[in-house]
C-alpha cells in the first residue's frame, strides 16, 4: 500500500514538476562513438594487444589450438602454478594437464582459466557474462586470471558487444555483464597505484587466431 | 556564531592555513590532473562528446517518469524488484524489512554517495547489523570513524603514514606498512567478509532502463565480490540515474572514467539485470532496486537548477576548485563536497542551512569548464544566491566573500592562470551586494603582478 503511495507520489511529482505542457525537448539526437574517439590506423587485434601492454596485461598470439595448449603450458610452468581451476568442460578436456582443477579447488587456486563474451579492440576490453559456467564468483576471486578466446570475438565497440550478447541470448541478457580492462587496482592511499586490490592481480589473455 | 554557516567559516579558515593538509591536497589533486590530462587524450572532440552527453541526459531527465517506469518492468520483468522511496527514512525502512526477512547479520558495501545520503551504515548498527565497507577509501575512512572526504576518492587527505598507523591500531598489524602492504591487508581482511556477509549493497553509476539494468563503475573488484557471494544484492540509488539506452554506456563510460580517474575506461563495468537466473553458476537468489527521491523532484521543478541532476558524479569539479582544495571535503559538512555539493545541498537539505555554501567559491568558473555533462556549475551557484538573498540568509556573506577572494588571490596558480578581466567578473560577483552602488568597482590589469615582475626580470636579464 504504501509502496505504491510512493511510487504515485514520485512519477506525480516528477510530472508536475516538469510541466511539460507540450513543450518538446532541446535534446539532440547522439551520434555514432566514432566521432567521439581518436582513431588510429592499427588493426582491431594489434589495437587490443597495444591497450593490453599500457594496461600491464600479456596478450599471447597463437596461431591454433595447439600452439595456444603449449603456450599456456609454458606460462604456468614459468609462474609456478600448482592448482589453475577450469569449469569451461570444453576447455578442460584440450588442456588436460596435471594442474587443472574443477571448481572445489578454488579456495587455493594459484589460477583461474576461462573463455570470454567478447574483446573490444578500442580500449582492450574483455567481456564476459554471468551465463558462462565461469559465473560471477571465480573470475574475480582467483589471484590470477588468464583468458581464452578467437579474434573472431574481437568487436570494436560496447554496442556492438551489447548487440550481440543480445542476439546470442536471445535477448534475453545474462544477470551479471562485465567489462573487464585491465588489472584490479587501487589508489586510495596517497594515489599511490597499487594493482591486486580485491580482484586479480594478474591477467593473462590468450588470443587465437583460427 | 553556532550556526552551521558559523562553522563552515571557522573550519574553513584553519583548513586553509593547515600547511600539512594543503600538502596532501596539493599532491593528490595535482596527480588527478595528470591523470585528468592523460585520460582525455582518447577523445578527438572531448566538447563534443560532452555535449552529446549532456543531450542524453537532458532528455533522460525531461522524460524520467517514463524511463523510470520502463526501468521497473523491465527489471521486474527480469526477475529483480523495485521498490520507491519518498524519502531517506522509506529507503531505510525498505532496507530493514529485507533484512529482517532474510535475518540478515552482516552487510558488506560497495561504495555509494546515496547511501551516506540517507545514513544507512549508522541506521543499520543500531539495529545490530555488522556493516562493512569494501570500497579501500571506504573501508579506511570507516576505520577511522569519518564520512568520505571526497565523492570519488573518500581518503584522499589521508597519508600514507595515517593509514599505516590506522590499520596498526584498528587491525593489530605491523606499523609503518606501505600503501602496497596496507592495500594487501585491506585484501585479506575483506575477503572472509564477502563470503560471509548475507547481502550485498551497491550503489548505481548508470539506470539503464532499456534493459532493466543498473551499471556499476570500480577499479577494485569489491563490487563485483559484493554482487557474487551474497544471497541477496541491494542496489540503491537517486532516481536521476537514468539513461535511456545501455547503448549510451558507449560515451558514459568513458567519460567518467576520464573524469573520475583520468583511465580511458575503468578496469570493472559491470552491468546487473537481475538475480542469477536458474541456469546460471552463481549469484544472489533476490535483487532489489531503491529508487530513492529524497528532495530530487523539488530539484526537478526548478526549472533553473534542473540540469544539476545530470551529474554523474565523476568528481572533476572537485578536483579542481580552489575552494575544495583549501578547505577540504569536510568543511562543507555536507554529503556532497565541493562545486556540485555547494549546488544540490540547499536545495536537498535547506537554503537557509546550506545557502552559505553558494559563497563558497571564487567563481572562477573551472568547474563548468571541467564537467563532463557541461553542468553550469558556476551560474547554478549564482542562482543559488541570488535565491539565499531573497531568503535573506546574508548574514556575514561579505567577511567570507572578501575571505574567499584572499584564499584565491594567495593561491599563485590561479593568480596568474586568471587574467584581470576574470579577476574583475569575479570581484564584481563577490562584492555586488556589499561593495555599494557608489564606488567605483577597481580594475585589474591584464598580467598579474608576479607575471610582471618575471617579464622585466627576463627582459632586464637579456
Ligand atoms: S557536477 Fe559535473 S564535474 Fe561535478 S561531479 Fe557532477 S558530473 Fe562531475
Amino acid at each position: 500500500m504504501n509502496q505504491l503511495h510512493a511510487k504515485e507520489n514520485i512519477i506525480e511529482k516528477i510530472k508536475q514538476g516538469l510541466n511539460r505542457s507540450g513543450k518538446n525537448d532541446s535534446s539532440h539526437e547522439v551520434g555514432l562513438q566514432s566521432i567521439y574517439f581518436n582513431v588510429n590506423d592499427l588493426e582491431s587485434v594489434d589495437q587490443f594487444i597495444t591497450e593490453n601492454s599500457l594496461l600491464g596485461v600479456q596478450v599471447y598470439r597463437c596461431k591454433n589450438d595447439n600452439e595456444f595448449i603449449e603456450a599456456f603450458r609454458n606460462v604456468s610452468k614459468s609462474k609456478a602454478w600448482k592448482s589453475v581451476v577450469c569449469v569451461n568442460p570444453g576447455l578442460k578436456k584440450r588442456l588436460g594437464s596435471p594442474i587443472i582443477y574443477d571448481r572445489g579447488a578454488m579456495y587455493s587456486m594459484d589460477a583461474v582459466i576461462t573463455e570470454c563474451e567478447y574483446f573490444v579492440a578500442r580500449t582492450g576490453t574483455v567481456v564476459m557474462s554471468s551465463a558462462q559456467p565461469s559465473g560471477r564468483v571465480l573470475p574475480v576471486y582467483s589471484p590470477v586470471h588468464v583468458i581464452v578466446g578467437h579474434e573472431n570475438q574481437m568487436v570494436n565497440s560496447i554496442s556492438e558487444a551489447l548487440e550481440d550478447i543480445k542476439r546470442q541470448y536471445l535477448k534475453e541478457y545474462p544477470s551479471a555483464l562485465y567489462f573487464l580492462t585491465g588489472v584490479s587496482s587501487t589508489g586510495d592511499i596517497e594515489k599511490t597505484l597499487v594493482k591486486g586490490v580485491h580482484g586479480p592481480k594478474e591477467v593473462y589473455i590468450f588470443l587465437i587466431e583460427d | 556564531m553556532r550556526t552551521i554557516q558559523g562553522k563552515f567559516h571557522r573550519e574553513s579558515q584553519s583548513k586553509a592555513e593547515d600547511l600539512e593538509h594543503r600538502r596532501m591536497m596539493n599532491h593528490a589533486l595535482n596527480q588527478s590532473e595528470i591523470a585528468f590530462q592523460n585520460g582525455k587524450q582518447q577523445f578527438q572532440n572531448l566538447d563534443k562528446a560532452k555535449e552529446d552527453a549532456q543531450s542524453v541526459k537532458e532528455k533522460a531527465t525531461i522524460h524520467l517518469d517514463r524511463y523510470l517506469l520502463e526501468f521497473e518492468d523491465r527489471f521486474t520483468k527480469n526477475g529483480g524488484k523495485v521498490i520507491w522511496a519518498r524519502d531517506g527514512k522509506e529507503a531505510l525502512e525498505a532496507v530493514w524489512k529485507i533484512c529482517a526477512e532474510k535475518k540478515a547479520k552482516k552487510i558488506v558495501k560497495s561504495k555509494s554517495m546515496v547511501t551516506e545520503e540517507i545514513h544507512l551504515n549508522a541506521f543499520l548498527q543500531k539495529k545490530d547489523i555488522e556493516v562493512i565497507e569494501t570500497d579501500l577509501g571506504e573501508y579506511i575512512q570507516q576505520l577511522s570513524e569519518e564520512p568520505p572526504y571526497h565523492i570519488v576518492a573518500p581518503s584522499i587527505h589521508k597519508s600514507k603514514e595515517e593509514v599505516a598507523q590506522l590499520f596498526h591500531e584498528k587491525l593489530g598489524v605491523r606499523p609503518h606498512l606501505g600503501p602496497e602492504e596496507l592495500t594487501m591487508v585491506a585484501r585479506r581482511q575483506l575477503r572472509t567478509e564477502f563470503q560471509e556477509a548475507d547481502i550485498g549493497i551497491t550503489g548505481v553509476n548508470f539506470l539503464l532502463s532499456d534493459i532493466g539494468g543498473v551499471a556499476i563503475t570500480e577499479n577494485e573488484g569489491n563490487a563485483r565480490m559484493v554482487t557474487a557471494f551474497p544471497n541477496t544484492h541491494i542496489a540503491i540509488t537517486g532516481i536521476e540515474k537514468v539513461l535511456p539506452s545501455a547503448k549510451d554506456l558507449e560515451l558514459f563510460w568513458p567519460l567518467l572514467a576520464t573524469h573520475g580517474s583520468g583511465q580511458k575506461v575503468t578496469v570493472y563495468n559491470s552491468i546487473f539485470t537481475g538475480p542469477k537466473h536458474r541456469n546460471e553458476t552463481d549469484g544472489p537468489e533476490d535483487m532489489y532496486v531503491i529508487l530513492l527521491d529524497n528532495g530530487r523532484t523539488n530539484i526537478l521543478s526548478d526549472p533553473e537548477m534542473r540540469e544539476s541532476l545530470h551529474c554523474i558524479r565523476c568528481g572533476a569539479c572537485l578536483n579542481v576548485c580552489p575552494v575544495y582544495k583549501n578547505i577540504g571535503g569536510h568543511t562543507y559538512n555536507t554529503v556532497y563536497g565541493g562545486p556540485i555539493g555547494s549546488v544540490i545541498t540547499p536545495h536537498l537539505s535547506g537554503m537557509k542551512e546550506y545557502g552559505h555554501l553558494s559563497h563558497a567559491s571564487s567563481l572562477c568558473g573551472a568547474c563548468t569548464e571541467v564537467c563532463p555533462v557541461k553542468i553550469n556549475l558556476h551560474e547554478l551557484l549564482l542562482k543559488n544566491r541570488r535565491k539565499s538573498v531573497e531568503q535573506k540568509n546574508t548574514f556575514r556573506l561579505e567577511k567570507f566573500s572578501w575571505y574567499i577572494w584572499k584564499r584565491s588571490m594567495l593561491s599563485r596558480r590561479m593568480l596568474n592562470t586568471a587574467n584581470g578581466n576574470t579577476k574583475e567578473r569575479m570581484f564584481r560577483y563577490l562584492f555586488k551586494k556589499s561593495w555599494g552602488e557608489n564606488r567605483a568597482i577597481p580594475t585589474f590589469p591584464k598580467k598579474s603582478f608576479n607575471e610582471q615582475w618575471k617579464e622585466r626580470n627576463s627582459k632586464i636579464e637579456k
